[in-house]
């Protein structure tokens, strides 16, 4: 009733207090034989007592007293109800010398830990591993790592791991404190049960301090300690504990991890390492993995995708017989850095460059790949032309994946080409389908072979009588999709094979169609255009879910009508023309401007800076649009009407009315909004009758530049 | 020197120096294979390698393949200094491959771990890059399976997860 109560160990439910073991959950306490003072004083060493207890392989405790520099232990089996000696013997390195370790021993707790058999009680700079069932002891010394003299603090103990030393965790708490508050917060989850107040309220004889007498305390009110169970904090839960005052939360280690796993292995920075690595796709991937991932992900802002093209910035337009193509876009807002359609960085001050394709960001203009958001340009090696065929050039590019690009040339039959009647007779495409692919990876132009899969488009003969101004391409999910007349070639890029996917059989070809195949909201899309007395607009939907792939039919509706309401009497759209021939020239960029007309031929008119309006902006995100106002139309006779391109990620055609206007034709609501004038400036004054355009692209800005330059001695032919 | 007793010289002069796993297996390396890691190139600018360097938290298993990647790779730390024991480029890929291609996941870690407390900044990148090649292209219940992670998001909000990058997960 008169002593001190200190607790030296615990094992499994069993407390070691002063003189006894204690069993706090039974309320069971059993008093150890004292042991003569006289075995410590021989050994010149202060003794200490530690308890194993497994109730899982017998109901017996044992206590050890334990020297450290000579392994006679003294053990106290609940058993035999006796201490006995019992010596140790060591495998392996000793310590220290005695000399050394009494230096040390100054400092710090000796605690000890009980797991599978042995005891592993921890001696400041290393750790005896008692193996209790064949009497032999080791020392484990500690990191040498751990600079003693600044680690004040330890703690040994059985966790989840058992004794090993794997750096599990290393984190200077100093950055988590300033954010720590709890002056807000009276209890925690977890309460100090105040046993010594509580015991002396009781009235517990004896002193309540060593020093202090009963008396000497004011007795305070002691409330009822409050039990909330919204408080209660699991330990076995991996979530954060959110510091009051919400600062940062503070990361709790997971205690479900396996110890292998690579969340438990490697420190956070090398799992940064590691996941920055990986391409966007699968870092998106990665983020929905578990917690751990997304908060590396998050914090050390690994996953980029303001920087990704998934955004439309504009149109490029290539209208006939200008040099550079057009580029048609909302005007850059805070949130939307402007992009340049000037192409100023071309490396031939003379040529033409009309735009083949774009895929991801990049265009290619015939032999160059350019990204405009980054201002990067690279050329590519030439490629002898292929022998009595013509060709295409097509752009595969998905940064999400991979950072390299191919540009893939593909043989086309021109109209009317005058053939062999043996030839007029054999199956087109061919199988094996020969390509020239050029890989960034690899710097150059190969062979690619691809073998057909079910049935040719038909024969050449047949196909040569076809005629089709566009051959729009896509690339989705690993494949190019590119259109020509009444088929689709599906090209499987992984595997080398192909398909033919022939056009919806409800088209009639005879009636002057314009085609535009492209990426949209839920895949590959195909719009024809009927040019005819009706202006027929069709869009389909590429489904291939199963083996066979099949056109689903997602929109038909005849926009003669709608036209002849049409009006636009706003001179300035929601977008605007950035003008990018006309500006060019007039900064006088060498070369022609068009074609055939040179520089004293043109009038120069003035430009007048394009206003930026926001209030025009127009958000494709948003479906509910206005028709637009009528007032002030003017009558649209003959409107010639061509497709620009599908919205990437939005159900919406974007159409050009005659040259002149840009709108935006919203396939759900079947209505058209305005976006403004696309004409560009003096272009009536050079193009020839019928000048329209030749190619459009809805063009999606990549962030992420350096992609693999190509050297200058890679601009060879190829043998 | 003190410190000379415990250098033993080779090939004209190049000290050496004795790494000491965790599990007290020793390795005599020399001083330029073992100046591939930052950490006891420091130490050997700092003069504190005469005793051997201890690294308590390396293996004997995993020293044993640092330290025959230091070996194999300290022609190119040497640049165009002694190239007659430099191994070509193709022999080292070849090397790089066999060495990380069949670690087990736990031994991989174990090495990423050696590379970064010994701050080898190639064999770090290249075990990286081995681990996100394990990653990549991988749907994430097939990444957790790949490195044996529980799923601590509810379905809700893993969905809503998804969802933020709806794009990537667009099949």
């Amino acid at each position: 009733m008169y002593r001190q109560y200190i607790v030296r160990d615990h094992c499994n439910g069993l407390l070691l207090v002063g003189f006894g073991v204690i069993n706090p959950a039974t309320q069971q306490w059993s008093p150890l034989p004292s042991l003569s003072d006289t075995f410590t004083e021989y050994y010149g060493f202060g003794g200490k007592n530690y308890l194993v207890f497994d109730p899982t392989i017998s109901p017996h405790y044992e206590e050890l007293e334990w020297p450290p520099s000579r392994l006679i232990t003294r053990v106290f089996s609940s058993a035999t109800k006796r201490w006995e000696d019992r010596p140790f013997v060591r495998e392996g390195e000793a310590a220290g010398t005695v000399g050394h370790l009494q230096k040390l021993s100054e400092y710090g707790e000796y605690r000890a830990v009980y797991w599978p058999g042995a005891l592993y009680v921890h001696h400041f700079s290393y750790v005896i591993r008692l193996s209790l069932s064949d009497g032999k002891y080791r020392v484990i010394k500690l990191l040498p790592a751990i600079d003693i003299r600044y680690y004040q603090n330890f703690y040994f103990g059985k966790s989840e791991k058992g004794a090993e030393w794997v750096l599990k965790h290393q984190n200077g708490l100093k950055p988590l404190l300033p954010s720590w508050k709890y002056g807000q917060q009276v209890h925690g989850p977890w309460i100090l049960r105040d046993v010594n107040y509580n015991l002396y309220f009781e009235k517990i004889a004896g002193s309540w301090f060593y020093n202090a007498d009963g008396e000497d305390i004011s007795l305070e009110e002691n409330t009822e300690a409050l039990l909330e169970d919204k408080f209660e904090w699991y330990s076995d839960n991996d979530d954060v504990v959110e510091a009051q005052g919400d600062r940062s939360p503070i990361p709790m280690e997971p205690t479900t991890a396996r110890s292998m796993t690579i969340n438990y292995l490697l420190p956070d920075d090398v799992l940064a390492d590691v996941l920055g690595r990986l391409p966007p796709r699968s870092l998106a991937a990665a983020r929905c993995v578990c917690a751990a991932w997304r908060a590396t992900i998050d914090d050390r802002r690994l996953l980029r995708t303001d920087l990704l093209p998934l955004s439309l910035a504009g149109i490029f337009i290539h209208f006939d017989d200008l040099r550079f193509p057009e580029f048609f876009s909302r005007p850059s807002t805070p949130t939307t850095p402007a992009i340049s359609g000037k192409l100023d960085y071309m490396p031939n001050k003379y040529a033409l460059y009309a735009v083949n394709d774009h895929c991801n960001g990049l265009l290619l203009l015939y032999t160059h790949v350019v990204n405009l958001a980054t201002r990067q340009c690279v050329t590519l090696p030439l490629l002898p032309p292929s022998q009595g065929t013509f060709s295409d050039n097509y752009t595969v590019f998905d940064l999400t994946v991979s950072p390299h690009y191919e540009v893939i040339r593909i043989s086309y039959l021109m109209c009317n080409m005058r053939l062999d009647p043996i030839i007029r007779e054999s199956e087109w495409p061919p199988s094996p389908f020969l390509l020239n692919v050029f890989s960034s990876a690899t710097k150059q132009w190969e062979d690619g072979l691809f073998v057909r899969e079910g049935e040719a488009a038909g024969t050449i003969g047949d196909l040569v009588k076809l005629y089709s101004r566009q051959h729009y391409a896509a690339y989705w999910h690993g494949a190019l999709y590119v259109h020509r007349c009444n088929y689709v070639t599906r090209l499987s890029l992984t595997d080398g094979k192909y398909k033919v996917i022939k056009n919806p059989q409800d088209i009639d070809m005879s009636k002057c169609l314009k085609f535009y195949l492209g990426k949209s909201e839920n895949g590959v899309y195909l719009a024809s255009l009927e040019q005819e007395l009706d202006l027929q607009l069709s869009v389909w939907i590429l489904n291939e879910s199963c083996a066979k792939a099949k056109w689903v039919l997602k929109h038909r509706n005849n926009l003669k009508p709608l036209l002849s309401c049409w009006g636009y009497h706003q001179v300035n759209g929601p977008w605007i023309l950035q003008d990018v021939n006309y500006d060019l020239y007039r900064k006088n960029f060498g070369g022609p401007w068009f074609y055939n007309v040179t520089y004293d031929d043109l009038l120069l008119e003035g430009n007048n800076e394009v206003p930026v309006e926001d209030k025009y902006e127009w958000y494709s995100d948003n479906d509910d649009v206005d028709h637009d106002t009528q007032d002030g139309v003017e009558e649209q006779s003959h409107v010639s009407i061509s497709i620009l391109g599908f919205h990437p990620y939005r159900e919406i055609v974007f159409l050009s009315l005659s040259c002149e206007r840009g709108v935006a034709y919203h396939l759900n609501s079947s209505k058209m909004q305005d976006l403004g004038s696309i004409f560009p400036q003096n272009f009536n004054q050079v193009s020839e009758v019928g000048g329209g355009i030749e190619a459009s692209f809805p063009y999606t800005p990549c962030w992420i530049g350096e992609f693999p330059e190509i050297s200058s001695e890679d601009h060879l032919y190829r043998n | 020197m003190a410190a000379a007793a415990a250098e033993a010289t080779i090939d004209g002069g190049g000290k050496m120096i004795i790494l000491i796993s965790a599990d007290g297996k020793r390795f005599e390396v020399t001083e330029a294979v073992a100046s591939q890691s930052q950490l006891i190139s420091n130490m050997i600018e700092d003069d504190c390698t005469e005793n051997g360097v201890r690294l308590p938290n390396v293996d004997g298993d995993i020293l044993t393949m640092v330290v025959d990647y230091c070996n194999m790779h300290a022609g190119d730390a040497a640049a165009d200094g002694d190239t007659t024991k430099a191994s070509s480029t193709e022999e080292l890929k070849k090397f790089d491959a066999e060495l990380v291609q069949a670690l087990e996941n736990p031994v991989l870690f174990k090495l990423i771990l050696a590379a970064n407390f010994l701050n080898i900044k190639s064999l770090l990148d290249m075990t990286c890059q081995r681990v996100a090649d394990m990653m990549s292209g991988k749907t994430p219940e097939q990444m957790r399976e790949t490195f044996s992670i529980e799923n601590d998001f509810t379905p809700e909000e893993e969905a809503a997860i998804r969802q933020e990058n709806a794009w990537a997960f667009d099949d």
